[in-house]
């Protein structure tokens, strides 16, 4: 793995819980989860730039929402 | 960059060579790739057409290029992996660690590490139709259990998906232990497979029994 | 860039087993059949196989022989007979690229009609209406010439020079 460095993350008491929650939920560490959203943001917005979309399909696909970043 | 020395059986001779497992490949690698590669599945086919092998028998990945995938290489989600032996590439990874999450019901939702693309050199190939033996033996099993110990590194706990094609269905399920999670329409028909957490502990295990 | 150097490796019991069941597959390789990195599936595209009679044509109509196309494009012989003579060949990127310089035609598009890209729309229509009005013959007639220039119009128009 590459090396890293450290930082300080000032985050609200809500903020916080959402992140110990999806730390549980995911079975993930902290610094994982916000690891793995910084990912999932950057693959989101580098496909938006080139012009994609992105949906969300309910149980149905019927419905699709167009989400925008 | 890191890299581990490995070591992978020479077919011709049975001897184990030294080679060195690389992660962090950069888009630049997957084009030197596409570009060693294609001249030699241009070989191959020309040597399948020749002896009239049936299409339905040929590898299912000979027309693929690496090349195309090289600008996923820039993504934080995306990791390639590669062997590198005698000075060239013998077989090449494309992970991704976002994209896809678990679908066994055990871990569903759960972060995996998703092999986009696995291949092995055109000459580590075995044809016995047009009498390839293939130079290097153990790459996909080499890779394979290295996307095992990234997810492990990444805190996934050995969690692993996968698209199989079809000819390679044999290997993920009965080499690696994966579990069959039927035919994926958005993803051409092709069998998804995944290794659970629990899988990868055995898996991983055994090397420390060793 | 640092380098870390470790000892390293799957577990030997381990992978005494895979590679026996690695030996007997063909292949071992995992992603997208068609749309990712080029390999075609049969019926994935419906303007596929009239590339090799718009690659025979315009061969024919720059007034070419096989070998001599193949010379200037720096391809194998047998991989043109091939695209000519089979409905579905596989072509390589390469050799799409190649034959697009040697016949003048825009290689983007000619990407699309060898169903190495998602072709667009009025390249599909051009490639059935090309389809339905040509024959392979040793001579182009004078409606498969004009066919042909259609065809060749409607690529060079709809090329984004790539």
């Amino acid at each position: 793995m590459a090396a890293k460095r450290t930082m300080t993350l000032n985050l609200t008491d809500a903020e916080m819980i959402a992140l110990e929650e999806l730390s549980e939920r995911k079975d993930l560490s902290k610094t994982a989860v916000l690891r793995q959203a910084l990912r999932l943001y950057q693959m989101v917005d580098a496909r938006i730039e080139r012009g994609d979309k992105l949906f969300f399909e309910d149980e149905s696909k019927a419905k699709a929402e167009v989400v925008v970043l | 960059m890191s890299s581990e020395t490995i070591r992978i059986q020479r077919r011709s001779d049975g001897v184990d060579i030294e080679a060195t497992l690389l992660d962090g490949m950069a888009p630049q690698d997957f084009v030197v790739v596409g570009n060693e590669w294609a001249a030699e599945r241009s070989m191959v086919m020309q040597e399948l057409l020749k002896s009239a092998v049936p299409r339905n028998q040929w590898p299912q990945s000979l027309h693929w290029d690496w090349r195309r995938k090289a600008p996923e290489l820039t993504l934080l989600e995306a990791s390639g992996f590669g062997v590198i032996c005698e000075r060239q590439w013998q077989g090449v990874m494309l992970t991704k660690t976002a994209s896809y999450t678990a679908r066994l019901d055990l871990d569903k939702g759960k972060p995996l590490v998703y092999i986009d693309f696995l291949e092995v050199a055109p000459w580590n190939w075995i044809i016995p139709e047009i009498d390839r033996a293939g130079r290097f033996r153990a790459l996909g099993s080499v890779l394979f259990w290295r996307a095992v110990k990234q997810s492990e590194e990444e805190g996934f706990r050995g969690r692993v998906g996968l698209h199989a094609l079809p000819q390679a269905e044999p290997f993920y399920e009965k080499a690696c232990g994966m579990t069959s999670l039927g035919r994926d329409v958005a993803k051409q028909d092709l069998l998804y497979m995944e290794l659970s957490g629990q899988q990868a502990a055995k898996l991983l295990k055994k090397g420390k029994t060793q | 860039m640092t380098r870390v150097q470790n000892e390293g490796g799957p577990p030997h019991d381990w992978l005494l087993q895979a590679v026996d069941i690695e030996d007997s597959c063909r292949s071992l390789s995992v992603g997208g059949l068609a749309s990712d990195l080029g390999m075609l599936v049969s019926g994935s595209s419906n303007v596929q196989p009239v590339f090799g009679r718009l690659i025979e044509f315009a061969r024919r109509k720059q007034g070419l022989t096989i070998e001599r196309l193949a010379e200037r494009a720096d391809i194998d012989l047998e991989a043109i007979v091939e695209i000519e003579t089979q409905d579905r060949v596989v072509p390589e990127v390469r050799t799409v690229y190649q034959l697009a310089q040697v016949l003048k035609l825009p290689p983007g598009r000619l990407m699309e009609v060898a169903g190495l890209a998602t072709p667009k729309p009025e390249v599909s229509r051009a490639a059935l209406r090309f389809a339905a009005r040509s024959e392979p013959t040793n001579q182009l007639s004078r409606d498969e010439r004009e066919a042909l220039e259609e065809f060749v119009k409607v690529l060079a128009e709809s090329s984004d020079g790539v």
